[in-house]
């Protein structure tokens, strides 16, 4: 994982207003790199006509008007700026760690999954030791400490506001935590549980249908459509593209303080804002990975 | 201010959409069927994008509780106040007290309630559309229920001069069948074997009762076959599988290779299905007008022949203008 291969992306229209452009069809750090790069770009190049930018985990999305933009006239500046962006030795993304308080392997997410367990491939067991199970794991701890020490990349924002797609950082791709999908999708799921699927991490921002894997609860709320936290005053969600976030395991009474401060609307992130330079993270990952972190990771 | 005395199947507080919030998964809502939805707004002499009611197969029933001038547009509801009917496509004056309601929709499943002033609920994000998935804008988050009250904002003129303006049937909207839908073909149709995309978009497909704000499912067909080619890491076991992307409003997935689903204006904005076209902006109108049970068909064209498709849409927009412009050169002489 630590080359930086020139990627070539494919551009493709998605009707009249959108372009698509596919940076890789298989999921790594570098195309989510070069996608974030590609469009903080194009955000500063402000095209007239361009009205959403959406980068993703290994592509991106434009929706434009082509009553101002001429659709073969946007593809062009499209490529000029993705080729110009190819190269990401060299770049440093705008980024924050935000530390993620979790409550793994609890009894609310244990609640909902026994009530949907006939959707399940595996329902004598809970989600997260079906999860363990298929990766390996023997012991609960060991599982929760291999999810929580890595640092997760938010490829990806979308969906319904506020669910961001996590995935680890510093993880060599044989060693990724992988699981699949529930058979059959619940069609409840509590708001804030943590859930994998795929090589991905999810946080549910509200309650809702879902087909991931549910391993615990997150302490702290991803979307806040009443912006009642000074953090999401400004943005009603917590994720953004390109955020590096890191999950701190907690027991009960610590989950229920938390809570019991997010309703009071006295809650406040631990946020620390960085500068991430992708050549430094393939050069020396673990350790660069580790300063990044620092005063944020749980002691 | 308008007194929702029976709400209707699913009536909600429509714009043209929210915009700019794509990226963090906030879709643009807004009116399915832009077309109706803006003349009905030309109508009643409002900019193209004033909040109106958006009534699907059954319609509200609503007391005005004061003068005001309205149209109806969209699906032929038979509108009736105080059990008259009166046209649609025209702007019709109502008075304090007097009542409205519609029958089932006919040959359609949309139509419009636009008001001179517009319905005034606070804007979010910058539109007054509701997100009804997420509770968020519109009316409360909210589909209407019994007892709300919608205040309306200030007409840009004055009712005698907006009253009895109105549209030639030429410019009402009309449903053909089949349903034609173009479609822009691409995203990650690369991944079907080609014969078996050409057969997809040929044969006749069927609205399925899965057919809402979100999105409408379709049946009756054989599925999409798939290339022998390994998935990616990070798409998935399943061949219909690709790793999460965003999807463009009106992109048709197709979950399993089976029933093809187009997204439309409260759908998630991305996800993990191989989507392999996209229904044209001017054709979505097309599909939010379709009752289940509708037979459809796909046709692909260009980049080229999809703007040529919006021009003419346009051409229709400014005939309208000039026949809503010279009855008020009529009205002032």
């Amino acid at each position: 994982m630590n080359t930086m291969e020139k990627l070539t992306t494919r551009f493709t229209f998605g009707g009249d207003e959108f372009i698509y452009a596919e940076v890789s069809r298989a999921m790594n750090v570098e195309a989510n790199f070069k996608v974030l790069a590609v469009t903080d770009e194009i955000r500063r190049c402000n095209i007239p006509g361009v009205t959403e930018i959406c980068p993703a985990n290994a592509s991106y999305l434009i929706r434009y008007n082509p009553d101002i933009i001429r659709p073969l006239d946007l593809l062009d500046v499209l490529r000029e700026i993705d080729e110009q962006k190819s190269d990401i030795s060299g770049l440093t993304l705008q980024s924050r760690v935000v530390e993620i308080p979790i409550w793994y392997d609890d009894p609310i997410t244990k609640e909902c999954a026994a009530k949907f367990k006939d959707r399940h491939q595996d329902p004598s067991v809970s989600n997260l030791e079906f999860v363990m199970k298929i990766n390996g794991f023997k012991d609960k701890e060991d599982f929760i400490h291999a999810h929580s020490s890595a640092p997760y990349l938010v490829s990806m924002v979308g969906f319904v506001p506020g669910t961001a797609w996590e995935f680890p950082l510093g993880v060599p791709q044989e060693n990724i935590i992988e699981a699949p999908k529930y058979l059959r999708p619940r069609t409840q799921t509590p708001a804030r549980a943590i859930s994998m699927a795929g090589a991905f991490t999810v946080i549910y921002p509200v309650a809702g249908p879902g087909g991931y894997q549910l391993i615990g609860m997150s302490a702290v709320p991803v979307y806040d459509p009443e912006q009642k936290l000074e953090d999401l005053k400004d943005t009603l969600i917590l994720a953004k593209a390109g955020d590096i976030w890191k999950h701190r395991p907690i027991d009960e009474s610590e989950y229920n303080k938390i809570v019991a401060e997010v309703e009071a609307g006295t809650y406040r992130y631990n946020i620390k804002s960085i500068e991430f330079s992708p050549e430094e993270y393939f050069a020396k990952t673990q350790q660069y990975l580790n300063e990044l972190t620092e005063g944020i990771a749980y002691a | 201010m308008l007194k929702i005395l029976e709400p209707g199947l699913s009536t909600s507080v429509q714009d043209l959409g929210r915009f700019g919030y794509y990226h963090m998964g906030m879709p643009p809502s807004g009116a399915l069927d832009r077309y109706s939805f803006q003349l009905g707004n030309l109508i009643v002499g409002n900019p193209y994008n004033t909040a109106a009611l958006e009534i699907t197969f059954i319609g509200p029933k609503i007391e005005f509780q004061q003068e005001m001038v309205i149209a109806l547009t969209g699906a032929y509801v038979k509108p009736l106040v105080n059990g008259q009917e009166i046209p649609m496509w025209q702007a019709v004056r109502v008075r304090e007290g007097d009542v409205i309601s519609f029958t089932f929709t006919q040959g359609g499943a949309r139509a419009y309630l636009c008001v001179a002033g517009g319905i005034d609920v606070p804007e979010r994000l910058g539109s007054r559309s509701t997100y009804l998935l997420c509770q968020f804008g519109g009316y409360e988050g909210r589909k209407l229920e019994q007892g709300d009250i919608l205040h309306t904002g200030n007409p840009r003129q004055s009712l005698n001069a907006i009253e009895g303006r109105a549209l030639p049937e030429e410019l009402w909207w009309k449903q053909n069948k089949p349903v034609e839908l173009r479609v822009v073909t691409g995203l990650c149709s690369y991944k079907v074997q080609p014969d078996s995309l050409f057969n997809f978009l040929m044969e006749e497909w069927t609205v399925s009762t899965e057919a809402d704000r979100v999105g409408y499912r379709y049946k009756g067909n054989s599925p999409l076959t798939f290339k022998d080619i390994p998935q990616p890491f990070g798409a998935g076991d399943n061949p219909s599988n690709v790793v999460d992307m965003g999807y463009p409003v009106g992109s048709i997935q197709v979950p399993n290779g089976e029933e093809p689903i187009i997204l439309l204006n409260d759908a998630v904005t991305g996800g993990g299905y191989m989507t392999v076209a996209t229904v044209i902006s001017v054709d979505l109108p097309k599909v939010a007008q379709s009752l289940p049970g509708t037979p459809t068909r796909f046709l692909s064209v260009s980049i080229e022949q999809a703007m040529a498709a919006r021009q003419e849409e346009q051409r229709k927009f400014r005939y309208a203008e000039e026949i809503l412009a010279s009855h008020q050169r009529y009205q002032t002489s």
